[in-house]
Protein backbone atom coordinates (compact mmCIF):
# COMPACT_ATOMS: atom_id res chain seq x y z
CA UNK A 1 0.00 0.00 0.00
CA UNK A 2 2.66 2.59 0.88
CA UNK A 3 4.44 1.66 -2.39
CA UNK A 4 1.28 2.45 -4.40
CA UNK A 5 0.91 5.69 -2.47
CA UNK A 6 4.47 6.66 -3.34
CA UNK A 7 3.89 5.77 -6.99
CA UNK A 8 0.90 8.09 -7.30
CA UNK A 9 2.28 10.89 -5.11
CA UNK A 10 3.62 12.98 -8.04
CA UNK A 11 0.40 12.58 -10.00
CA UNK A 12 -1.76 13.55 -7.01
CA UNK A 13 0.48 16.58 -6.35
CA UNK A 14 0.15 17.66 -9.98
CA UNK A 15 -3.65 17.38 -9.85
CA UNK A 16 -3.83 19.38 -6.60
CA UNK A 17 -1.47 22.08 -7.96
CA UNK A 18 -3.39 22.28 -11.25
CA UNK A 19 -6.63 22.78 -9.32
CA UNK A 20 -5.01 25.47 -7.17
CA UNK A 21 -3.70 27.21 -10.30
CA UNK A 22 -7.14 27.11 -11.93
CA UNK A 23 -8.64 28.50 -8.71
CA UNK A 24 -6.15 31.40 -8.69
CA UNK A 25 -6.85 32.17 -12.37
CA UNK A 26 -10.60 32.05 -11.75
CA UNK A 27 -10.31 34.44 -8.80
CA UNK A 28 -8.37 36.92 -10.93
CA UNK A 29 -10.78 36.71 -13.87
CA UNK A 30 -13.90 36.94 -11.68
CA UNK A 31 -12.74 39.77 -9.43
CA UNK A 32 -10.42 41.56 -11.86
CA UNK A 33 -7.84 41.66 -9.05
CA UNK A 34 -4.71 39.57 -8.69
CA UNK A 35 -4.81 37.45 -5.51
CA UNK A 36 -2.05 39.02 -3.44
CA UNK A 37 -2.20 37.29 -0.06
CA UNK A 38 1.29 35.71 -0.31
CA UNK A 39 2.51 37.89 -3.15
CA UNK A 40 2.85 41.01 -0.97
CA UNK A 41 5.54 39.50 1.23
CA UNK A 42 7.38 37.80 -1.63
CA UNK A 43 7.49 40.97 -3.77
CA UNK A 44 8.69 42.93 -0.73
CA UNK A 45 11.45 40.40 -0.08
CA UNK A 46 12.31 40.27 -3.77
CA UNK A 47 12.55 44.05 -4.19
CA UNK A 48 14.80 44.35 -1.14
CA UNK A 49 17.12 41.58 -2.38
CA UNK A 50 17.08 43.02 -5.88
CA UNK A 51 18.01 46.49 -4.65
CA UNK A 52 21.02 45.03 -2.86
CA UNK A 53 22.07 42.88 -5.80
CA UNK A 54 21.62 45.74 -8.28
CA UNK A 55 23.76 47.90 -6.03
CA UNK A 56 26.52 45.29 -6.17
CA UNK A 57 26.21 44.53 -9.89
CA UNK A 58 25.75 48.10 -11.14
CA UNK A 59 29.47 49.04 -11.24
CA UNK A 60 30.22 45.96 -13.40
CA UNK A 61 27.42 46.79 -15.82
CA UNK A 62 28.52 50.41 -15.99
CA UNK A 63 32.08 49.35 -16.79
CA UNK A 64 30.86 46.99 -19.51
CA UNK A 65 28.58 49.61 -21.04
CA UNK A 66 31.29 52.27 -21.01
CA UNK A 67 33.71 50.13 -22.98
CA UNK A 68 31.25 48.26 -25.19
CA UNK A 69 29.55 51.41 -26.41
CA UNK A 70 32.73 53.34 -27.15
CA UNK A 71 32.58 52.00 -30.71
CA UNK A 72 31.02 54.60 -32.96
CA UNK A 73 30.97 57.22 -30.21
CA UNK A 74 32.59 59.85 -32.45
CA UNK A 75 29.83 59.66 -35.06
CA UNK A 76 27.24 59.72 -32.28
CA UNK A 77 28.89 62.79 -30.82
CA UNK A 78 28.73 64.70 -34.12
CA UNK A 79 25.11 63.63 -34.60
CA UNK A 80 24.19 64.67 -31.06
CA UNK A 81 25.92 68.03 -31.40
CA UNK A 82 23.86 68.77 -34.53
CA UNK A 83 20.76 67.66 -32.65
CA UNK A 84 21.63 69.92 -29.69
CA UNK A 85 22.01 72.93 -32.02
CA UNK A 86 18.68 72.17 -33.65
CA UNK A 87 16.96 71.70 -30.28
CA UNK A 88 18.44 74.95 -28.96
CA UNK A 89 16.79 76.73 -31.84
CA UNK A 90 13.49 75.02 -31.23
CA UNK A 91 13.78 75.69 -27.50
CA UNK A 92 14.24 79.36 -28.20
CA UNK A 93 10.98 79.38 -30.16
CA UNK A 94 9.24 77.58 -27.32
CA UNK A 95 10.50 80.10 -24.78
CA UNK A 96 8.93 82.81 -26.87
CA UNK A 97 5.66 80.92 -27.03
CA UNK A 98 5.81 80.30 -23.28
CA UNK A 99 6.17 83.99 -22.53
CA UNK A 100 3.40 84.81 -24.91
CA UNK A 101 1.23 82.15 -23.31
CA UNK A 102 1.91 83.54 -19.82
CA UNK A 103 0.89 86.99 -20.95
CA UNK A 104 -2.30 85.71 -22.56
CA UNK A 105 -3.17 83.68 -19.48
CA UNK A 106 -2.86 86.75 -17.30
CA UNK A 107 -4.94 88.74 -19.72
CA UNK A 108 -7.71 86.21 -19.79
CA UNK A 109 -7.47 85.64 -16.03
CA UNK A 110 -7.12 81.95 -16.47
CA UNK A 111 -6.46 79.97 -13.35
CA UNK A 112 -3.09 78.35 -13.38
CA UNK A 113 -3.24 74.63 -13.96
CA UNK A 114 -2.46 72.59 -10.86
CA UNK A 115 1.16 71.54 -11.21
CA UNK A 116 1.81 67.82 -11.44
CA UNK A 117 3.49 66.28 -8.41
CA UNK A 118 5.99 63.61 -9.40
CA UNK A 119 8.37 61.51 -7.41
CA UNK A 120 11.08 59.14 -8.61
CA UNK A 121 11.34 55.38 -8.25
CA UNK A 122 13.87 52.83 -9.33
CA UNK A 123 13.10 49.78 -11.47
CA UNK A 124 14.01 46.74 -9.40
CA UNK A 125 12.75 43.96 -11.64
CA UNK A 126 11.21 43.06 -14.96
CA UNK A 127 8.50 40.59 -15.85
CA UNK A 128 9.98 37.08 -15.90
CA UNK A 129 7.55 36.07 -18.63
CA UNK A 130 7.85 37.13 -22.26
CA UNK A 131 4.05 37.25 -22.58
CA UNK A 132 3.53 40.30 -20.41
CA UNK A 133 5.31 43.63 -20.16
CA UNK A 134 5.48 44.80 -16.58
CA UNK A 135 8.19 46.13 -14.30
CA UNK A 136 8.51 46.24 -10.52
CA UNK A 137 9.46 49.55 -8.92
CA UNK A 138 11.11 49.88 -5.54
CA UNK A 139 8.41 52.11 -4.03
CA UNK A 140 5.03 51.08 -2.73
CA UNK A 141 2.03 52.04 -0.63
CA UNK A 142 4.30 53.25 2.19
CA UNK A 143 5.64 55.92 -0.18
CA UNK A 144 2.17 57.01 -1.25
CA UNK A 145 1.90 54.89 -4.39
CA UNK A 146 -1.61 53.96 -5.37
CA UNK A 147 -3.15 51.80 -8.05
CA UNK A 148 -3.77 53.51 -11.41
CA UNK A 149 -1.18 56.25 -10.95
CA UNK A 150 0.60 57.27 -14.15
CA UNK A 151 4.27 56.41 -14.60
CA UNK A 152 6.48 58.52 -16.86
CA UNK A 153 10.09 59.40 -17.61
CA UNK A 154 11.56 62.60 -19.02
CA UNK A 155 11.14 60.95 -22.46
CA UNK A 156 7.45 60.15 -22.19
CA UNK A 157 4.76 57.88 -20.83
CA UNK A 158 5.85 54.52 -19.40
CA UNK A 159 2.64 52.96 -18.07
CA UNK A 160 0.49 52.83 -14.98
CA UNK A 161 0.49 51.14 -11.57
CA UNK A 162 -1.50 47.90 -11.50
CA UNK A 163 -0.51 46.36 -8.19
CA UNK A 164 0.79 47.88 -4.97
CA UNK A 165 2.50 46.28 -1.99
CA UNK A 166 3.86 48.26 0.99
CA UNK A 167 7.41 48.53 -0.40
CA UNK A 168 7.05 47.83 -4.14
CA UNK A 169 4.60 48.26 -7.00
CA UNK A 170 4.00 46.72 -10.40
CA UNK A 171 3.76 48.89 -13.52
CA UNK A 172 1.97 47.78 -16.68
CA UNK A 173 3.95 49.18 -19.61
CA UNK A 174 2.16 50.83 -22.51
CA UNK A 175 3.78 48.25 -24.81
CA UNK A 176 1.78 45.43 -23.18
CA UNK A 177 -1.16 44.23 -25.25
CA UNK A 178 -3.44 44.57 -22.20
CA UNK A 179 -2.65 48.26 -21.80
CA UNK A 180 -4.78 50.97 -23.40
CA UNK A 181 -4.21 54.71 -23.28
CA UNK A 182 -6.49 57.44 -24.64
CA UNK A 183 -4.34 59.55 -26.95
CA UNK A 184 -4.52 62.37 -29.47
CA UNK A 185 -2.37 63.21 -32.44
CA UNK A 186 -0.82 66.55 -31.50
CA UNK A 187 -1.03 68.11 -34.96
CA UNK A 188 -4.49 67.05 -36.13
CA UNK A 189 -6.08 66.58 -32.65
CA UNK A 190 -7.48 63.24 -33.84
CA UNK A 191 -8.37 60.97 -30.93
CA UNK A 192 -7.76 57.26 -30.57
CA UNK A 193 -7.01 54.43 -28.18
CA UNK A 194 -3.42 53.29 -28.08
CA UNK A 195 -2.72 49.64 -27.26
CA UNK A 196 0.55 47.79 -26.93
CA UNK A 197 1.67 45.35 -29.58
CA UNK A 198 4.81 44.31 -27.66
CA UNK A 199 8.37 44.56 -28.96
CA UNK A 200 8.27 48.06 -27.49
CA UNK A 201 5.73 49.19 -30.11
CA UNK A 202 2.16 50.42 -29.88
CA UNK A 203 -0.83 50.87 -32.17
CA UNK A 204 -3.58 53.49 -32.19
CA UNK A 205 -7.03 52.04 -32.79
CA UNK A 206 -10.28 53.89 -33.52
CA UNK A 207 -8.57 56.76 -35.26
CA UNK A 208 -11.17 58.44 -37.48
CA UNK A 209 -10.61 57.60 -41.14
CA UNK A 210 -11.01 61.24 -42.09
CA UNK A 211 -8.36 62.41 -39.61
CA UNK A 212 -5.14 63.71 -41.10
CA UNK A 213 -2.33 61.63 -39.69
CA UNK A 214 1.22 61.68 -41.00
CA UNK A 215 4.31 59.67 -40.23
CA UNK A 216 6.36 61.48 -37.60
CA UNK A 217 3.31 63.07 -35.93
CA UNK A 218 3.66 63.39 -32.17
CA UNK A 219 1.21 61.41 -30.04
CA UNK A 220 0.19 62.80 -26.64
CA UNK A 221 -2.21 61.65 -23.92
CA UNK A 222 -5.73 63.02 -24.20
CA UNK A 223 -6.51 62.99 -20.49
CA UNK A 224 -9.56 60.77 -21.00
CA UNK A 225 -9.69 57.65 -18.85
CA UNK A 226 -8.53 59.44 -15.73
CA UNK A 227 -5.11 57.82 -15.39
CA UNK A 228 -2.82 60.00 -17.50
CA UNK A 229 -2.98 63.80 -17.35
CA UNK A 230 -3.55 65.53 -20.67
CA UNK A 231 -0.59 66.44 -22.85
CA UNK A 232 2.06 63.90 -21.85
CA UNK A 233 4.30 62.87 -24.73
CA UNK A 234 3.81 59.23 -25.71
CA UNK A 235 5.56 58.61 -29.00
CA UNK A 236 5.55 59.28 -32.72
CA UNK A 237 3.62 57.78 -35.58
CA UNK A 238 5.79 55.48 -37.68
CA UNK A 239 3.23 53.90 -40.00
CA UNK A 240 -0.38 54.48 -41.02
CA UNK A 241 -2.62 51.60 -42.02
CA UNK A 242 -5.70 52.68 -43.95
CA UNK A 243 -7.86 49.95 -45.44
CA UNK A 244 -10.10 50.55 -48.46
CA UNK A 245 -13.14 50.14 -46.23
CA UNK A 246 -14.21 50.85 -42.63
CA UNK A 247 -14.66 53.89 -40.40
CA UNK A 248 -11.22 53.91 -38.85
CA UNK A 249 -7.55 53.87 -39.68
CA UNK A 250 -4.74 52.42 -37.57
CA UNK A 251 -1.42 54.03 -36.80
CA UNK A 252 1.71 52.35 -35.51
CA UNK A 253 3.50 54.29 -32.79
CA UNK A 254 7.08 54.14 -31.62
CA UNK A 255 7.08 55.20 -27.96
CA UNK A 256 9.67 57.79 -26.94
CA UNK A 257 10.62 55.63 -23.99
CA UNK A 258 13.08 52.81 -24.64
CA UNK A 259 11.63 50.14 -22.37
CA UNK A 260 14.71 47.95 -22.58
CA UNK A 261 16.80 50.67 -20.94
CA UNK A 262 14.42 51.76 -18.22
CA UNK A 263 16.15 52.32 -14.89
CA UNK A 264 14.32 55.13 -13.14
CA UNK A 265 10.78 56.39 -13.56
CA UNK A 266 8.60 59.18 -12.22
CA UNK A 267 5.21 58.52 -10.68
CA UNK A 268 2.53 61.17 -11.05
CA UNK A 269 0.46 61.74 -7.94
CA UNK B 1 23.67 20.09 0.02
CA UNK B 2 21.60 19.03 -3.01
CA UNK B 3 18.51 20.71 -1.56
CA UNK B 4 20.35 23.98 -0.97
CA UNK B 5 21.78 23.88 -4.48
CA UNK B 6 18.30 23.29 -5.93
CA UNK B 7 16.83 26.20 -3.97
CA UNK B 8 19.80 28.39 -4.91
CA UNK B 9 19.41 27.56 -8.60
CA UNK B 10 15.68 28.33 -8.55
CA UNK B 11 16.34 31.76 -7.06
CA UNK B 12 19.32 32.42 -9.34
CA UNK B 13 17.24 31.58 -12.44
CA UNK B 14 14.47 33.92 -11.33
CA UNK B 15 16.89 36.66 -10.41
CA UNK B 16 18.54 36.56 -13.85
CA UNK B 17 15.13 36.32 -15.52
CA UNK B 18 13.79 39.42 -13.78
CA UNK B 19 16.96 41.42 -13.56
CA UNK B 20 16.92 44.97 -14.84
CA UNK B 21 19.72 44.32 -17.32
CA UNK B 22 18.66 42.12 -20.24
CA UNK B 23 21.82 40.08 -20.44
CA UNK B 24 20.18 37.02 -21.94
CA UNK B 25 17.69 38.83 -24.18
CA UNK B 26 18.50 38.36 -27.84
CA UNK B 27 16.58 40.43 -30.40
CA UNK B 28 13.63 40.78 -28.06
CA UNK B 29 13.52 37.07 -27.25
CA UNK B 30 13.88 36.29 -23.60
CA UNK B 31 14.84 32.73 -22.65
CA UNK B 32 12.83 30.92 -20.01
CA UNK B 33 15.56 29.93 -17.56
CA UNK B 34 12.99 28.57 -15.11
CA UNK B 35 11.68 26.16 -17.71
CA UNK B 36 15.19 24.99 -18.67
CA UNK B 37 15.82 24.29 -14.99
CA UNK B 38 12.54 22.37 -14.64
CA UNK B 39 13.35 20.20 -17.68
CA UNK B 40 16.86 19.60 -16.37
CA UNK B 41 15.42 18.38 -13.05
CA UNK B 42 12.88 16.27 -14.92
CA UNK B 43 15.50 14.50 -17.01
CA UNK B 44 18.05 13.90 -14.29
CA UNK B 45 16.52 14.21 -10.82
CA UNK B 46 13.17 12.44 -10.73
CA UNK B 47 9.58 13.67 -10.40
CA UNK B 48 9.52 14.82 -6.76
CA UNK B 49 12.39 17.33 -7.09
CA UNK B 50 11.01 18.41 -10.49
CA UNK B 51 7.50 19.06 -9.24
CA UNK B 52 8.84 20.90 -6.19
CA UNK B 53 11.06 23.11 -8.35
CA UNK B 54 8.23 23.55 -10.88
CA UNK B 55 5.85 24.74 -8.16
CA UNK B 56 8.42 27.16 -6.71
CA UNK B 57 9.42 28.58 -10.10
CA UNK B 58 5.84 28.76 -11.37
CA UNK B 59 4.50 30.44 -8.24
CA UNK B 60 7.36 32.94 -8.00
CA UNK B 61 7.09 33.79 -11.71
CA UNK B 62 3.36 34.37 -11.32
CA UNK B 63 3.90 36.63 -8.33
CA UNK B 64 6.60 38.69 -10.03
CA UNK B 65 4.79 38.82 -13.37
CA UNK B 66 1.94 41.17 -14.16
CA UNK B 67 0.03 38.49 -16.02
CA UNK B 68 -2.48 35.87 -15.02
CA UNK B 69 -1.90 34.51 -11.52
CA UNK B 70 -1.67 30.71 -11.62
CA UNK B 71 -0.59 30.47 -15.26
CA UNK B 72 2.99 29.37 -14.61
CA UNK B 73 1.93 27.46 -11.51
CA UNK B 74 -0.17 25.36 -13.88
CA UNK B 75 2.31 24.90 -16.74
CA UNK B 76 5.72 24.53 -15.07
CA UNK B 77 5.01 21.60 -12.67
CA UNK B 78 2.89 19.87 -15.35
CA UNK B 79 5.65 20.03 -17.98
CA UNK B 80 8.15 18.97 -15.34
CA UNK B 81 6.02 15.96 -14.46
CA UNK B 82 5.53 14.95 -18.10
CA UNK B 83 9.25 15.21 -18.84
CA UNK B 84 10.14 13.35 -15.66
CA UNK B 85 8.19 10.43 -17.12
CA UNK B 86 10.61 10.52 -20.09
CA UNK B 87 13.56 10.87 -17.71
CA UNK B 88 12.27 7.84 -15.81
CA UNK B 89 12.21 5.68 -18.96
CA UNK B 90 15.40 6.75 -20.73
CA UNK B 91 18.62 8.33 -19.53
CA UNK B 92 19.29 11.37 -21.70
CA UNK B 93 22.97 12.25 -21.38
CA UNK B 94 23.75 13.70 -24.81
CA UNK B 95 23.60 17.52 -24.55
CA UNK B 96 22.08 17.79 -28.04
CA UNK B 97 19.25 15.43 -27.12
CA UNK B 98 18.77 17.38 -23.90
CA UNK B 99 18.56 20.56 -25.96
CA UNK B 100 15.95 18.97 -28.24
CA UNK B 101 13.88 18.04 -25.20
CA UNK B 102 14.17 21.58 -23.84
CA UNK B 103 12.98 22.82 -27.25
CA UNK B 104 9.98 20.46 -27.15
CA UNK B 105 9.24 21.42 -23.55
CA UNK B 106 9.30 25.11 -24.49
CA UNK B 107 6.93 24.48 -27.38
CA UNK B 108 4.58 22.67 -25.02
CA UNK B 109 4.87 25.49 -22.47
CA UNK B 110 4.14 28.11 -25.15
CA UNK B 111 1.21 26.09 -26.50
CA UNK B 112 -0.29 25.59 -23.04
CA UNK B 113 0.16 29.27 -22.16
CA UNK B 114 -1.54 30.26 -25.42
CA UNK B 115 -4.47 27.89 -24.84
CA UNK B 116 -4.99 29.08 -21.27
CA UNK B 117 -4.84 32.75 -22.24
CA UNK B 118 -7.14 32.07 -25.20
CA UNK B 119 -9.96 30.91 -22.89
CA UNK B 120 -9.52 33.86 -20.52
CA UNK B 121 -10.31 37.54 -21.13
CA UNK B 122 -6.56 38.34 -21.15
CA UNK B 123 -5.54 39.81 -24.52
CA UNK B 124 -2.93 37.69 -26.28
CA UNK B 125 -0.31 39.00 -28.73
CA UNK B 126 -0.82 38.90 -32.50
CA UNK B 127 0.14 35.93 -34.72
CA UNK B 128 3.57 37.25 -35.75
CA UNK B 129 4.54 37.82 -32.17
CA UNK B 130 3.14 34.47 -31.08
CA UNK B 131 5.55 32.81 -33.50
CA UNK B 132 8.39 34.69 -31.87
CA UNK B 133 7.11 34.07 -28.35
CA UNK B 134 6.58 30.35 -28.84
CA UNK B 135 8.75 29.01 -31.67
CA UNK B 136 11.79 31.29 -31.61
CA UNK B 137 11.88 31.27 -27.83
CA UNK B 138 11.77 27.46 -27.92
CA UNK B 139 14.79 27.42 -30.27
CA UNK B 140 16.65 29.84 -28.01
CA UNK B 141 15.75 27.79 -24.92
CA UNK B 142 16.89 24.61 -26.69
CA UNK B 143 20.25 26.12 -27.64
CA UNK B 144 20.71 27.47 -24.14
CA UNK B 145 19.72 24.06 -22.77
CA UNK B 146 22.58 22.42 -24.73
CA UNK B 147 25.02 24.69 -22.87
CA UNK B 148 23.34 25.00 -19.47
CA UNK B 149 22.29 21.42 -18.73
CA UNK B 150 25.84 19.96 -18.78
CA UNK B 151 26.97 22.88 -16.57
CA UNK B 152 24.14 22.18 -14.11
CA UNK B 153 24.98 18.48 -14.14
CA UNK B 154 28.63 19.21 -13.42
CA UNK B 155 27.58 21.52 -10.58
CA UNK B 156 25.48 18.77 -8.99
CA UNK B 157 28.22 16.16 -9.49
CA UNK B 158 30.83 18.36 -7.83
CA UNK B 159 28.55 19.12 -4.88
CA UNK B 160 27.88 15.37 -4.54
CA UNK B 161 31.63 14.59 -4.60
CA UNK B 162 32.30 17.28 -1.99
CA UNK B 163 29.68 15.76 0.26
CA UNK B 164 31.19 12.29 -0.18
CA UNK B 165 34.66 13.52 0.71
CA UNK B 166 33.24 15.29 3.76
CA UNK B 167 31.59 12.02 4.93
CA UNK B 168 34.90 10.14 4.54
Amino acid sequence: MPKTKKKYKPLITIIVIAMLAIFLMTVQIRTGQRPTFIARHIIHLYSSTHKLANYAIHPIIELWETYAWLIGIKQDNIKLQTEVDRLKEINNHYLEYKKENQRLRLLLEFKKEASIVVFPAQIVGKDPSSWFKTVIIGKGADDGIEKNQAVVTHQGVVGHIIEVTPKAAKVLLISDQNSSVAVIIQASRAEGIMVGVQQGRCKINYLARTAEVREGDVVITSGLGGIFPKGLRVGEVTQIKKKTYGLFQDAEVRPYVDFSKLEEVLIIR
Amino acid sequence: MKKFLTIGLVFAALFIQTTSFDFFTFRGIKPDLGLILVIYFALLHGPITTIGAGIAIGLLEDILSGGLMGLNLFTKPLIGYLFSLIGHQVVVVNPVNQGVLVFLGSLLNGGLTYLILKVTPVIIPGKALLFKLIFLQAIYNGLLGVILIPILQRLYCSSHKKRKSMVR
